[in-house]
């Protein structure tokens, strides 16, 4: 059973993946096992903050994890296309919309609160909100010791044990 | 107004300039100004780190020991430089590791999640902003100093003015704050305290010929124990001078943003790697300096003063001014990241926990901004009527919060029983102990360091406050166990993970277990 998703492109392809984590430690050998699909949501908002600092009120954004309900702060634009990929693949979401929206918020004013220098909090509209998944890639590594497993970010080539 | 007053004018106005273009750039998206420009490079991020780690300590009261104990001072240095890796290798990882697991965000946060009592943090908290209050005030002074010395105003204005500079900074401007204006400063200083020492050096003929000048003028500067034997055979002061800097940031409160990257990131950025290595070269320097002005400027009546004079000693004034603007706005930006820090917590922690639970977003930007003025105000009522030095102020801030967290934190990864009573004890009574060591000057009459003596309370709390409270559940000595690590993986692939990713590395995991979408 298939399914059409937005996700972030993958950057990193097998064969970077196994190269990246080859150079770091060459004893060992890496495969890699799978691709599955982790849910955000990403949410953008207006910062009605009009100033000589922000001559045209800013945009800040923020995705939130939509299985532990954590929020990020994202770097640039994210870009979205649509894939068709398998629901075995797909990891189910545990946070709902509403509650997704809520956290954002929550994450944006903390963030606001402790990195701009501000009286007041300024207003913030939602412009944007997406659904997304990013791919990462299942990858194990063996050697002397034995197996172990690591999930790499397949957008930014950050990886994690498992 | 002095030239070197226009010099520090000049100064700032020309890093809010640098500061403006920057932020006006990136005003497209506030992300870019949250996010703090996070594309610079490596290089460019580690001078930024390292400005502003740069605080009044350094500059002030690192020397001023050196000036008047000699090579004892260096104790402290050595703390600084290898507490810094001991702790990581020995308790970061695991603590990492631990806060990972639990998902706590800072210190506080995590003592309270590991401990599991809502007590833990309170405590915690409050313990904490004291005495960053108090490092902060530390900053205050050495901004009173600096522009003194630049302004030739009396001191009581210039610290006034410094302050009235600092709040106003941190509480509506900041905008100089930006990665470039950091990195510009980073340099002034590096070359400035290098520049000084290189001419202080070939003026004394190296290390050797200031040993030999320090040796002739008193041998006892040259010993371990401090000028006229004042600490021989007296460990425990110098094992708690050691200890008081590896430990004692454990207090301070990261608040930790978490990232996601919206690009491919194909090169591995070492910024970390870079600013370790600054800091290991730099944190000799001012100590240095200190011993160099015992021979250069023996009759400096203000030893806090020693790298201002030096400065003036060795540089033409324009260059002297610079160097002096630079460590201003230096001591400007660690006050400034503190008190914002500390503000955040105070109305986030303890006002919208505890006062006001449905306080409005305004109201607690309120709150945080009036704990940051009301800390001003403050610092300059004491920094004017019972100034002490910068460094009796930062080791007693740094004293204080090391035996408050230090014997929690070690005991949250390598005490499984260890508990909630048995922390709030070792909390209590090794911040308490040092408090009363210190006003009561036990030191002289024990010739115990008061940071020893707190440790041995805390430790004590611990042990006997365990015994009376429950055991951690079941999820907490799980993570516990996790917390050991995983040996499979080797270290060179263990070392390069991103902890950022450990939410989604864990929700993951459970999804390959089951090899279906998991449940609840």
């Amino acid at each position: 059973m298939n399914q059409l998703i937005k996700a972030n492109r993958v950057d990193f392809n097998n064969e970077e993946i196994i190269n990246r984590l080859g150079k770091l430690e060459p004893t060992v050998n890496f495969s890699v096992k799978r691709l599955v699909y982790y849910p955000y949501y990403f949410f953008e908002y207006g910062l009605d903050k009009k100033s000589f600092i922000f001559p045209s009120n800013g945009l800040v954004a923020c995705t939130i994890d939509l299985i532990s309900g954590s929020g990020s702060l994202i770097d640039s634009e994210p870009v979205f296309e649509k894939f068709i990929v398998s629901k075995m693949d797909i990891i189910e979401d545990l946070v709902d919309t509403e509650k997704a929206e809520k956290e954002a918020q929550h994450f944006i004013f903390r963030t606001i609160s402790l990195k701009m220098k501000i009286f007041k909090m300024p207003n913030i509209n939602l412009t944007r909100q997406e659904l997304f998944y990013r791919p990462y890639w299942i990858v194990q590594g063996n050697d002397k010791k034995g197996t172990f497993t690591l999930a790499v970010d397949g957008k930014s080539g950050k990886y994690h044990s498992l | 107004m002095s030239s070197d007053a226009i010099v520090f004018i000049i100064y700032l106005l020309a890093l809010l300039f640098v500061g403006l273009y920057f932020s006006r750039k990136a005003s497209k998206s506030a992300d870019q100004y949250l996010l703090g420009g996070r594309n610079v490079g490596p290089a460019v991020t580690a001078l930024t780190m390292q400005s502003t780690s740069m605080s009044g300590y350094m500059f002030m009261g690192g020397p001023a020991l050196a000036f008047q104990q000699g090579w004892y001072a260096l104790w402290y240095a050595l703390g600084d430089a290898g507490g810094a890796i001991v702790n990581l290798s020995v308790l970061g990882k695991r603590m990492r590791r631990m806060s990972e697991i639990l998902g706590a965000l800072s210190p506080i946060e995590y003592l309270e999640k590991r401990y599991e009592s809502g007590a833990v943090r309170i405590i915690g908290s409050v313990i904490s902003i004291i005495f960053l209050f108090a490092y902060v005030f530390a900053q205050f002074i050495a901004s009173g100093k600096a522009l003194e010395s630049l302004t030739g105003l009396p001191y009581t204005w210039a610290l006034i003015i410094g302050v009235g500079v600092i709040i106003a900074y941190t509480v509506t401007g900041g905008y100089l704050a930006v990665v470039w204006t950091d990195f510009i400063q980073g340099i002034i200083m590096v070359v400035g305290v290098v520049g000084i020492a290189i001419l202080g050096f070939s003026k004394l003929g190296g290390l050797s010929g200031l040993n030999e000048r320090l040796g002739q003028m008193d041998a006892s500067y040259l010993s371990i124990w401090g000028k006229d034997l004042a600490y021989i055979g007296q460990w425990g002061v110098v094992l708690g001078a050691v200890l008081i800097y590896s430990i004692g940031y454990m207090g301070l409160p990261h608040v930790v943003v978490r990232h996601m990257s919206m690009k491919s990131t194909k090169t591995v950025k070492s910024a970390i790697m870079y600013a370790a290595t600054w800091n290991q070269l730099f944190v000799f320097a001012p100590y240095l300096l200190g011993l160099m002005a015992i021979v250069l400027i023996p009759n400096l009546s203000d030893p806090e003063m020693v790298i201002p004079t030096l400065a003036y000693e060795f540089f033409p004034g324009i260059m002297a001014a610079i160097l002096l603007s630079a460590v201003m706005a230096a001591i400007m930006s660690t006050s400034d990241s503190i008190l914002m820090q500390t503000g955040t917590i105070l109305s986030r922690d303890i006002y919208q926990r505890f006062i006001d639970k449905n306080a409005s977003q305004n109201k607690m930007v309120l709150v945080s901004r009036l704990c940051i003025l009301a800390a001003g105000v403050i610092g300059v009522i004491v920094a004017i009527y019972q100034p002490p030095s910068v460094f009796t102020l930062v080791i007693f801030a740094f004293g204080v919060l090391g035996n408050s967290f230090m014997v929690p934190y070690i005991t949250s990864v390598y005490s499984k029983k260890s508990n909630s009573i048995g922390v709030l004890c070792a909390m209590i009574g090794g911040g308490t102990t040092n408090i009363l060591w210190t006003s009561m000057d036990l030191q002289t009459i024990t010739a115990i360091h008061p940071f020893l003596a707190g440790l041995v309370i805390s430790i004590l709390g611990m042990v006997i406050g365990n015994k009376f409270g429950s055991a951690p559940s079941q999820p907490i000595q799980d993570a516990f166990e996790k917390s050991k690590g995983d040996r499979r993986i080797p270290r060179s692939i263990d070392k390069n993970i991103s902890r950022d990713l450990s939410p989604e590395a864990r929700n993951i995991s459970k999804f390959i277990q089951a090899n279906q979408p998991i449940k609840g």
